[in-house]
């Protein structure tokens, strides 16, 4: 079940242009595809990775991306706009066993046209929403469906 | 492209050897034995050969507060407790021109005897991006004033414990 190695971070903010345009003239990234999760994203890239991920945050976000991923918080500053931190990882069925004998909580979503299949849930000391990272090929051949896709949203 | 890739997280806890156990038993992660001594307490985790995450402490510390750039109350949860993002980069004078042409304030961090150096920022929603500049050491008379609202050096001395030197 192996963590191979931190993949992004998702930023919720008030402004999705501001937030964009500054990572991308400050800091020199370049913003890049992203599947369609059915409320608006921009992922942010260096070289070929997504590195950030932003959404909306505040206390207006979307349906759907409650419905997708929650919100931990409506704070509008500091680091409480930090929604998420993934991971990519191979070993889905060893870590879903693993994390039912642990007694964790966890939930299953899929992005259908990424190939994405995305395990999160809490560090419990602090908190902290974790994603897992996942081919979808691995679920497809472990036979192991989500709770919600994200084409299943409208 | 100065800025190359994502790197760690660091997260200051409420409880630094549950949530070291809880990325070690849960997630798998292997404590690293490479961490300096920053003058305050933590970890760093390994996720295969990448240290990603870095974990500080609650507890009041003067230091770590100096370091990081605020003060860390007790009591904070979930993302709140995210300090922030780190990221490697190259060309530390490129990168600093750059965001002093944007009229970002920086905060520079030096290790020359590590050889890293860094440059602390933050985004429009005030989240804390670090920078490390692997294996690049500063001319910090040469930097001094070039857009930085404070710069600490961190140094061995002769034996002793770290010893932070502060500038501006």
């Amino acid at each position: 079940m192996p963590l191979e190695r931190i993949d992004h971070c998702l930023l919720q903010t008030t402004d999705l242009a501001a937030t964009r345009d500054w990572y991308v003239k400050a800091l020199g990234m370049r913003v890049g595809p992203h599947p369609d999760f059915k409320f608006p994203v921009v992922w942010l890239y260096l070289g070929d990775k997504d590195v950030l991920h932003v959404s909306g945050g505040g206390a207006r976000v979307s349906e759907n991306r409650k419905r997708y991923l929650g919100q931990e918080s409506q704070a509008e500053a500091g680091s409480g706009v930090i929604d998420h931190i993934a991971f990519y990882a191979t070993g889905l069925k060893q870590m879903i066993e693993h994390l039912r004998r642990l007694g964790i909580p966890f939930q299953q979503r899929m992005v259908n046209d990424q190939g994405l299949y995305q395990l999160f849930l809490k560090d419990p000391v602090n908190d902290v929403k974790i994603e897992l990272s996942y081919t979808n090929a691995e679920a497809a051949a472990a036979g192991i469906r989500p709770e919600l896709m994200a084409s299943g949203l409208r | 492209m100065p800025i190359t890739e994502l790197n760690h997280y660091l997260l200051v806890a409420k409880n630094l050897e549950r949530t070291r156990n809880f990325y070690q038993k849960v997630l798998g992660l292997k404590l690293s034995d490479e961490r300096p001594d920053f003058g305050f307490p933590g970890y760093w985790l390994k996720a295969g050969e990448h240290i990603c995450v870095h974990l500080a402490s609650q507890a009041p510390n003067r230091i770590r507060d100096q370091f990081l750039l605020k003060k860390h109350p007790k009591g904070t949860r979930g993302s709140g407790s995210v300090d922030h993002i780190a990221f490697l980069a190259k060309k530390a004078e490129e990168v600093r021109k750059r965001i002093q042409k944007h009229g970002i304030e920086m905060h520079y961090r030096s290790f020359p005897e590590s050889g890293l150096f860094q440059i602390f920022l933050k985004d429009p929603d005030d989240v804390t991006i670090e920078l490390n500049f692997l294996g690049e050491v500063i001319d910090e008379n040469a930097w001094r004033g070039k857009g930085s609202a404070s710069a600490v050096t961190l140094s061995k001395s002769r034996g002793r414990r770290t010893a932070a030197r502060r500038q501006n």
